[in-house]
């Protein structure tokens, strides 16, 4: 048994390249590619010239200027533990720097070309860049600056599409000097935030999901979000398994009476009810001041729950709701539609397997031994009507995670369906893979639990 | 497999009891505390009460010594100057002699999108500037009646004659939300921050690259030095978002970058939690009123933001008394109109505001290098002939919208009185094409050029607006009238503005957003047409350059606003773009919200508001 989960949690490995990959070329081959609409907020009005200069600062920033496939590895690079370092988690000593900033003031050139703490940024990202001591950077940031034409050279090398507006910017003015600081200030624009992945240091790292471009850490952000979907869901999923297996069973039980009936129709209508239609209604009936005022119309927890005591009381103000009932009153119209829709398919599979297994041999056997109808039931036909719940299941756990946009919309849940949907809508890279990598391991672990699951429940499965 | 009921389950049973036992008496104890907690607190904000009203009383005492405190010792070297005459908490006090003035109560206010960082200047977020400018105050405001600009942390200043030397006087009575006092370093360090390369805000970084030195003159003066002659120059200075060099300059440039609260100031309000402790995703913002604010402090204790992602949850929410105030989509309008009891309940402000920028359809006069039939300045006349813009604004826009003649908005004074919008005259338009050399020439019912090419185009918009989408199709047919085959084409948003980019389309239809002064060259000046500019219709008339160049290094007013008035003369004739209209708010507050009114700007800021004693319905 431990073989054989060490081997489908290793095969684990090459499926989440597949599906990272799948994501992320559809994403990047889409037109307006990763960043589009995070970089051009719709609204946000920008002067052309800035609106460009930011945009690129972006794109060097997140490397979203980059071939597709290089994007990817390095992507792959930043969340594998075995990898090699970037250029952004390279440090150095308070030694290195305050030697690099005697190196700047002592020399005789760049001092001219700008504050001590532009020139330090300046080095240090060259020094970074390259992957060399700060103080080795010093000569290498001066050699470049010292030569217009050398300088140029090497910053059209480090990119390609670089305007040549920008490059003009340089030689505008006739004085060496002059085109000296415009060059210094171009390169420093060229060198801030790039990164690059240093070949040369392997390292065992801490996976990094990265930061969204919106400047959050991913990890922050789904760290935020996981628990309410869980919480969301850890009360949705007991009800609907009780209240399917139980009317399933006892439909089963009374197959084509009116019970069975009447069940099967209306989880079928509740079914066939679509959420986003039943979330407003219930919204404009059941919190509306106009119809029955009975529930909260959105969020999990009133503006006053700051100041609620945590339990409900009986004070002299009369009663306190507290915080603890307050959240379970936000809670019922949500819970109600992510619940609604789910009986039909368990209770229909409950009530199938249960019919199948209790016309079957060994129930006859067992009820002419003379056990009791109700032992029957749940010793020996429940058992055996588990299996394919189980299959069902571990399609479910992965939905824990994953959310649901439409109820978390509704009712302005801040949960992981909505972050993952924002993340494809803005095409905000780091985000949506960070979701997708998740969604993925949750996917792929859940499976193994299934067949974990089956050998236990089945003793005539076996892996070994 | 044995099912009895054994020893060792018996043990896990009361284990598990044993768990939730000491949890509940856990809790019950947590209460408890929260009780002695909840009494400290009261007598907490009792006291912090009547500090506020002391120091309200001591700030307008201030206020009198202030205006006596007579500035005229300003510089030589200087041609406008403006003393502290007026006082800019005029418009706070006024309902202060209302009968009913109280202070109190909240104002709930609703997003319809989340709000991920409050931060200022890295934040990319549309609704953050909301909440900024109630916690961090700039040098100077715009006077939301009179548009001019009077002092806010600056008492006075004086602009040199060639616009590039400003100097601020800063107020000496001034402290941050936490009590320390607010200095000229404060400015210094807020532009050597902004100007810091480590620092994440590329957008403030481009803005301020206009600046050339900020520097300090002991604690309460401030130099800013210009590096050319800009109109807008001092908008710039004076709209400086000021960061407390004591409270941002604790964070390194990384934390900075990464964090998402930290929102500080001299504001009349503050965030309810510690800046360092703000997370987004709560699903409200909360501000607390500034107890150590130096200015009159506001009515309402506190503002809070609360994020309902769903339209119609919003409304009911609204319906309900949870938010105090909408803002409903011209569609929504129609059908809340009608509505008597919300209409009975709240009160309904419908406004038009100087920034709400303008509507037009783009026409593109080269595609890839030649011209396109829009390149002829008649065939673009006859297009403004065809669009029913009295009656696109009265059906599409249900009467929010009014046309416009150009860039300028018409309550600004930019904008050339003289000039008469083209009239809808389908015939004039008709006439105007054959002029231009389309006719219907094969009877096909679509008109051609003497060579032969029909006049088609597609005109691209946001798929994601159903307003753009009936817009389109009422131009559509429009434009089939007078012979010509517009096809419709809708794109998604980073699409549309990848073509835009790239310059490849024939027409394009959006809106761009106005300020109170607007700057026209981004968008009319050939100089924007190469790469990254806003110029992507390939608009090209060198006089128009000319007088925008002119305007936008001239200081005087009254000689900017004249050759403004030449641009939008030019503008109007050269018809670049057909002009739609300016589109007017419209905006739903909850009944016991008073003094809430219409300025020039929009709605009055919600300092100036208050909620009588009895209609007080929130922190009580």
């Amino acid at each position: 048994m431990l073989t054989y989960i060490i081997r489908r949690l290793l095969l684990m490995i090459p499926t989440l390249i597949g599906v990272t990959a799948v994501v992320f070329f559809v994403m990047a081959f889409a037109p307006g590619g990763f960043g589009g609409t995070v970089l051009n907020e719709q609204g946000a009005q920008t002067e052309g010239d800035e609106a460009r200069r930011i945009r690129e600062y972006f794109e060097r920033r997140y490397g979203l200027d980059q071939n597709a496939v290089v994007q990817y590895g390095r992507w792959i690079n930043q969340v594998s533990p075995l990898g090699f370092l970037n250029t952004s988690q390279l440090t150095y000593t308070d030694v290195q720097l305050v030697e690099m900033s005697n190196a700047i003031a002592a020399d005789d050139l760049l001092p001219t070309l700008g504050t001590p703490r532009v020139l330090d940024d300046l080095v240090l990202n060259m020094a970074k860049y390259q992957d060399i001591e700060p103080v080795a950077a010093v000569s290498v940031v001066r050699e470049l600056l010292a030569d217009v034409d050398t300088g140029l050279a090497w910053i059209k090398e480090l990119s390609p599409n670089i305007l040549n507006r920008d490059i003009e910017r340089v030689t505008r003015d006739e004085v060496v000097l002059t085109q000296q600081r415009e060059l210094r200030s171009l390169l420093q624009s060229q060198l801030a935030g790039r990164q690059r992945i240093i070949f040369s240091r392997p390292a065992i790292k801490w996976p990094d999901l990265g930061q969204s471009l919106r400047g959050r850490k991913v990890t922050q952000m789904l760290a935020q979000a996981v628990p309410i979907t869980v919480l969301l869901n850890v009360i949705t999923i007991p009800i609907i398994y009780f209240v399917a297996i139980i009317t399933g069973i006892y439909a089963a039980r009374h197959r084509g009476k009116f019970f069975d009936i009447v069940s099967g129709f209306t989880m079928i209508a509740l079914w066939s009810f679509p959420v986003i239609l039943a979330g407003v209604l219930l919204i404009s009936y059941l919190a509306n001041k106009q119809f029955l005022w009975w529930f909260p119309t959105a969020g999990l927890h009133s503006l006053e729950a700051d100041s609620m005591r945590f339990l409900p009381a009986i004070t002299d103000a009369g009663f306190e709701r507290g915080y603890l009932l307050d959240a379970v009153w936000h809670l019922v119209l949500p819970v109600f539609c992510l619940t609604y829709g789910g009986f039909a398919v368990l209770s229909k599979l409950t009530r199938g397997s249960v019919l199948d297994n209790i016309r079957s041999d060994y129930v006859r056997t067992v009820r002419a031994k003379g056990v009791s109808e109700h032992d029957v039931l749940f010793r020996h036909v429940m058992r055996n009507s588990l299996l394919p719940l189980i299959t069902v299941a571990a399609s479910i756990i992965p939905a824990l995670f994953v959310g649901s946009v439409i109820v978390e919309n509704i009712f302005s849940i801040p949960g992981m369906g909505k972050l993952g949907v924002e993340a494809a809508f803005m095409k905000d890279r780091e985000l949506l893979m960070g979701t997708t990598l998740i969604g993925g391991m949750i996917g792929l672990a859940s499976e193994i639990m299934r067949d974990v699951l089956y050998a236990m429940a089945d003793p005539r499965v076996s892996y070994e | 497999m044995d099912n009895r009921f054994g020893f060792k389950d018996w043990i896990v049973c009361l284990l598990l009891v044993a768990i939730l036992v000491t949890l509940w008496f856990k809790m019950i104890q947590d209460d408890r505390q929260w009780d002695k907690l909840a009494k400290i607190q009261n007598t907490l904000t009792s006291q912090s009460d009547e500090l506020a009203q002391l120091s309200n009383k001591l700030a307008s005492g201030i206020k009198v010594t202030g205006v006596t405190q007579s500035d005229a010792q300003s510089n030589a070297n200087t041609s406008t100057s403006q003393g502290t005459q007026q006082d800019p908490f005029a418009r706070v006090r006024a309902p202060m002699n209302e009968p009913d003035y109280a202070s109190g109560d909240w104002l709930v206010y609703p997003f319809g999108s989340t709000v991920s960082k409050l931060t200022p200047m890295i934040s990319s977020d549309v609704y953050q500037s909301v909440i900024e400018q109630h916690v961090i105050e700039q040098l100077a405001n715009r006077d939301p009646i009179t548009l001019e600009w009077q002092p806010m942390l600056a008492k006075s200043w004086s602009v040199s004659d060639d616009g590039l030397t400003i100097v601020f006087k800063l107020r000496d009575n001034v402290s941050f939300s936490d009590g320390k006092p607010f200095t000229s370093a404060d400015v210094v360090f807020s532009y050597n921050w902004i100007m810091n390369p480590k620092v994440a805000a590329p957008r403030d970084r481009a803005y301020y690259d206009k600046v050339e030195s900020v520097t300090a003159v002991g604690p309460y003066t401030v130099i800013f030095k210009l590096k050319e002659t800009y109109f807008k120059g001092f908008d710039v200075c004076a709209g400086i978002t000021i960061l407390a060099k004591h409270f941002y300059g604790q964070f390194t440039e990384a934390q900075f970058n990464e964090s998402t609260g930290l929102l500080f100031g001299t504001g009349p309000y503050k965030l309810a939690v510690a800046p360092q402790d703000w997370k987004p995703g709560e699903g409200k913002i909360e501000l607390v009123r500034n107890d150590k604010y130096w200015g009159i402090a506001p009515a309402l204790d506190r503002i809070v933001y609360r994020e309902i992602l769903d339209d119609n949850a919003r409304l009911v929410a609204f319906r309900n008394g949870e938010l105090d105030r909408y803002g409903p989509t011209p569609e929504q309008y129609v059908a809340l109109k009608k509505d008597e009891q919300l209409n009975k309940d709240k009160q309904l402000f419908e406004f038009e505001t100087i920034t709400g920028g303008y509507r037009y359809i783009a026409w593109n006069q080269q595609l890839e290098g030649k011209p396109t039939i829009f390149a002829d300045k008649r065939v673009r006349q006859a297009m403004t002939m065809l669009t029913n813009r009295d009656q696109m604004a009265r059906n599409l826009m249900v009467g929010l919208a009014t046309p416009c003649s150009s860039p300028f908005h018409r309550l600004g004074k930019q904008a050339n009185p003289d000039v008469q919008l083209w009239p809808y005259s389908p015939d004039k338009a008709i006439a105007l094409l054959k002029e231009a050399g389309f006719e219907d020439r094969d009877g096909d019912g679509v008109i051609e050029s003497a060579d032969g090419k029909q006049f088609t185009f597609k005109l691209i918009y946001p798929a994601s607006s159903e307003n753009y989408k009936q817009m389109a199709f009422y131009l559509k047919d429009a434009y089939a009238r007078a012979g010509i085959a517009m096809e419709p084409d809708p794109l998604e948003w980073s699409i549309m503005i990848q073509r835009i980019n790239q310059r490849k389309f024939d027409a394009m239809t959006l809106g761009w957003s106005g300020t109170i002064e607007g700057d026209p060259n981004q968008i009319f000046h050939s100089d924007q047409v190469a790469d990254g500019g806003d110029n992507y219709i390939h608009y090209v008339n060198k006089e128009l350059d000319k007088y925008i160049d002119a305007a936008r290094i001239n200081m005087n007013e009254d000689e900017r606003m004249k050759l403004w008035h030449k641009v939008h003369a030019i503008l109007h004739e050269d018809q670049p773009y057909t002009f739609l209209w300016t589109t007017k708010a419209v905006l739903y507050m909850d009944n016991r919200i008073k003094n809430v009114q219409r300025v020039k700007t929009g709605i009055n800021e919600l300092e100036e508001w208050y909620v009588p004693r009895k209609l007080q319905r929130w922190g009580l």
